[in-house]
């Protein structure tokens, strides 16, 4: 059973707002996969607030879809990993918010 | 099929993992008990701790990071050759090893234990070092602080070397896709070793690629990272022992050469400034702490003393693989159709007439052979050394030792035996109670064992073997034995049978595991504990095994089960009687004749026995006995099955014919039909027909007791329930 990705979409210019599941898993990780290449062709928002846990596969997918935004040259945005939560666990990993932008990515 | 939730797994699995490893400190601590004071021996113990701890504090397992904290700093002591292994400390290592034990079961459980107990416990275990120890566990516990307190507290005992070599270890680490696969989590290591101590982490993600390339399951990171803390390679490397050959792990010191620092750190990232352009501004997340010594390189000067990279591996330890048990089950149940499958082969390639030497009937025996082995080696994965049973025991006989005031040795014997797991699992609460009876009333209290010019200490001996097909364990004591006049009287006072009755030794021994009956004039807290000896009993009759109880007075008591060794297949024979197909397990045939007429002699209107070898032996009809038919009065030339029990008394089963030898799956009839007598299961023979298998046992004794008349107690020494039921008809 995969946890739910929930999207929604954004007022303004209408980027669809993914909200990411407080486990992120290993099983998380393949829907989460899906769901953002299904987004691929446009600006995204990632809702980070909710992920309680966070394993090195949703991990990869993040990094992954920071890249993959970053080469398409569209809008990416991942919100809430300046939370005590994620920045701890983040820091477990060696990583900071500050990989999770584009123009990190490419270093 | 991926488990739904990987971090239950590898939580699951760390708790088998403390199962072995509490199995290797027990091993360490009773070696040491046993004189061995190597290093190695001292340091298997600590190790063994450690893991636990280490583990532990990935899944935020506070009680138990605490204790074992504790636990293995006094440990320490003894490894610095500060204390000594003497009787008083090891009775408390091997005190805090229980309490150990409870705790990895709690926290696996979700239970919690008394906080006081194990406070008492750890108090007295650091009184032994005469002092408490640093408080770390609080800071230690917690998962997600990578800024952990370093272990290298003063009272370490740091070897020379390693002294030198200070301040740490440089660290590579690529999880491969087996990783994932395996249910293990890159991120539970990387927190288990901060806590080690300062960390510094660098993860490498630029192999990450686009979602269209990514595969989920593949790991694209590695990080390099290190550990600023004076630990061995060991400590480092016993994190990433869960993860053994599913990633790539390079462990190397460095060294303390001040010139070489900046290189250590260049190793670490090739430019940690430009790979970081955009520092954060939270402090708190800038990866762990700079290590406060000066870092440094072997490649930049050779004046270190230590090697940059110690060459000793660690020795490898046997490969296993952990399988889900209904996995296994399934396949015994499948090899169990092809046994079946095989048999309906047989019989259908016998009656198409086949020569015995054509190659279908060779290629068939081949088939039977290779069959065989496969069922052999099915259930060889099931099977399970005792040891841990028995290590379970030893505590057993620690704690209730100490509650009566007795000092007592436990004596075991072939530990390496081995059992199907399930009946391991199962046959913990009847031994325990075993054995607590051993300590309690078996064994006589110091004083009168020294009245009796025995020594003080007491002998517990648990002993395991392969015998003719079964397993045996048995559980002995050196004590008075069993107080026949008392257990009588008390079974008379309590109406279990009638008084004045003469019933032979063996007979008064059984009335203990008689439901209600409990020597113990006084209920100590020990064996008080609502269970009797029947229904120990009952329990190992639940498994298919029997229970058999000797004594000689002033020299101890011995109890002895016997269980088959699989659940899951039988060799039997085939026999038939009153047009019926029976299957007599083969274990309890001794030897198969047939009757001539003037070895029958009859005793009583309605029984009779044979005379073989200079021994009467009680005649049972098999026919009559499972209600087939009316006894035939006329044996003679009868084909007969000389059945024994463990204890080695013997009854003659009359059959028509018999058939053939041949192995038969068992097929429960437990759950659909409830507990049949005489019948211990049923089989699926080659044509498809169900054949009932025998429990000759139970038909023997319900047969003493039903069908004839108790004249033949006189001759068959004391089988339980004929006892009771003849004292209760008497």
């Amino acid at each position: 059973m995969a946890p739910a990705t929930s999207t929604e979409r954004r007022q303004g210019d209408g980027a669809p707002r993914i909200i990411l599941p407080a486990r992120l898993d290993l099983p998380a990780a393949a829907p989460l996969a899906a769901e953002l290449q299904s987004h691929a062709d446009g600006p995204i928002v990632i809702d980070a607030t909710n992920v309680a846990h966070l394993g090195t596969p949703g991990l990869q997918v993040l990094l992954s879809a920071v890249r993959t935004w970053w080469e398409s040259g569209r809008d990416f945005s991942i919100e809430g990993l300046e939370e005590d939560a994620i920045t701890r666990q983040l820091a477990i990993f060696g990583l900071t918010a500050s990989d999770f932008q584009p123009r990190a990515a490419e270093g | 099929m991926r488990a739904p939730d990987p971090m239950a797994e590898i939580r699951a699995s760390f708790f088998v993992e403390c199962e072995e490893l509490l199995e290797s400190l027990q091993d360490g601590l009773t070696a040491m008990e046993g004189g061995a004071s190597d290093s190695e021996t001292i340091n298997v113990c600590f190790r063994a701790v450690h893991s636990i701890k280490g583990g532990a504090g990935a899944f935020g397992l506070d009680d138990l990071v605490r204790f074992a904290h504790r636990y293995e700093t006094v440990m320490d002591e003894m490894r610095a050759g500060r204390l000594s292994a003497d009787a008083e400390a090891m009775r408390l290592f091997f005190r805090a090893a229980d309490v150990l034990f409870d705790l990895v079961r709690a926290a696996r459980d979700g239970t919690s234990l008394d906080e006081a107990d194990i406070e008492a416990t750890l108090s007295e275990l650091e009184g032994l070092t005469g002092g408490s120890p640093k408080p770390e566990g609080e800071a230690e516990a917690v998962e997600f602080t990578p800024m952990t307190l370093s272990l290298d507290l003063p009272g370490l005992d740091i070897s020379p070397d390693e002294a030198a070599a200070a301040p740490g270890w440089d660290i590579s680490f690529k999880p491969e896709r087996e990783l994932f696969v395996t249910g293990n989590e890159p991120r539970h290591l990387l927190a288990a070793l901060s806590e080690v101590g300062p960390l510094e982490t660098r993860c490498d993600t630029s192999a990450v690629p686009p979602l269209w390339d990514l595969d989920p399951e593949e790991n694209y990171l590695s990080w390099s990272m290190r550990l600023a803390a004076d630990v061995d390679r060991e400590r480092v490397a016993e994190i990433f022992d869960f993860v053994d050959g599913v990633c790539r792990l390079d462990i190397s010191r460095c060294s303390s050469d001040v010139a070489g620092a900046t290189a250590c750190a260049d190793r670490l990232s090739p430019d940690p400034t430009s790979a970081r352009p955009d520092p954060e501004p939270e402090p708190a997340t800038v990866p762990i702490a700079e290590p406060s010594a000066p870092t440094p390189v072997a490649a930049a000067g050779q004046t270190s003393p230590a090697p940059a990279s110690p060459p000793e591996e660690p020795a490898k330890p046997k490969q296993t693989v952990r399988v889900d048990l209904d996995r296994i089950d399934r396949m015994v149940n499948l090899v169990g159709e092809l046994v079946i499958n095989q048999a309906m082969l047989t019989q259908s390639v016998a009656e198409m007439g086949i020569p015995a030497n054509s190659p279908v009937s060779h290629g068939l025996e081949e088939f039977m052979q290779l069959t065989r082995d496969i069922q052999d080696s099915v259930m060889m994965i099931r099977a399970q050394p005792v040891k841990s049973l028995f290590q379970r025991m030893a505590r057993i006989v620690r704690e209730a030792s100490a509650s009566v005031d007795k000092r007592v040795r436990l004596v075991t014997d072939g530990e390496a035996t081995e059992v199907d797991k399930t009946v391991i699992e199962r046959l913990s609460d009847p031994l325990t109670h075993m054995v607590r009876n051993a300590v309690d009333h078996g064994l006589e209290s110091r004083d009168k064992r020294v009245a009796a010019g025995k020594p003080d200490e007491g002998v517990v001996r648990l002993s395991a073997a392969h015998r003719s097909g079964r397993v045996i364990i048995e559980v002995s004591d050196d004590g008075a034995g069993i107080n026949r006049p008392k257990v009588k009287q008390i079974a008379e006072e309590k109406g279990l049978i009638a008084s004045g009755l003469q019933l032979s030794d063996s007979e008064i021994d059984n009335l203990l595991f008689l439901p209600g009956f409990s020597t113990a004039s006084k209920v100590s807290d020990l064996s008080g504990r609502g269970v009797g000896m029947d229904v120990v009993r009952s329990s190992i009759q639940s498994l298919g095994g029997r229970i058999a109880i000797s004594s000689e007075p002033g020299r101890g008591t011995t109890l002895q089960i016997s269980l088959p060794l699989t659940l899951a297949v039988l060799d039997g024979m085939v026999v038939r009687v009153a047009g019926e197909t029976i299957v007599v397990p083969l274990g309890s045939i001794v030897e198969t004749l047939t009757l001539a007429g003037s070895e029958i002699r009859h005793l009583g209107p309605r029984t009779s026995v044979i005379h073989i070898r200079d021994s009467f032996v009680p005649l049972l009809d098999l026919g009559a006995e499972l209600g087939y038919r009316t006894p035939l009065g006329q044996y003679d030339s009868s084909v007969v099955l000389l059945i024994a029990k463990e204890d080695g008394s013997r009854s003659a089963l009359i059959v028509d014919e018999i058939q053939e030898q041949r192995q038969v799956v068992i097929k429960g009839l437990q759950e659909s039909y409830g507990h049949v007598p005489g019948i211990a299961a049923a089989t699926i023979l080659g044509d498809g027909q169900v054949a009932l298998i025998l429990d000759p046992v139970d038909l023997m004794a319900r047969a003493s007791g039903a069908t004839r008349a108790a004249a033949d107690l006189t001759i068959i020494p004391g089988r339980e329930p004929s006892a009771e039921e003849s004292l209760h008809a008497g």
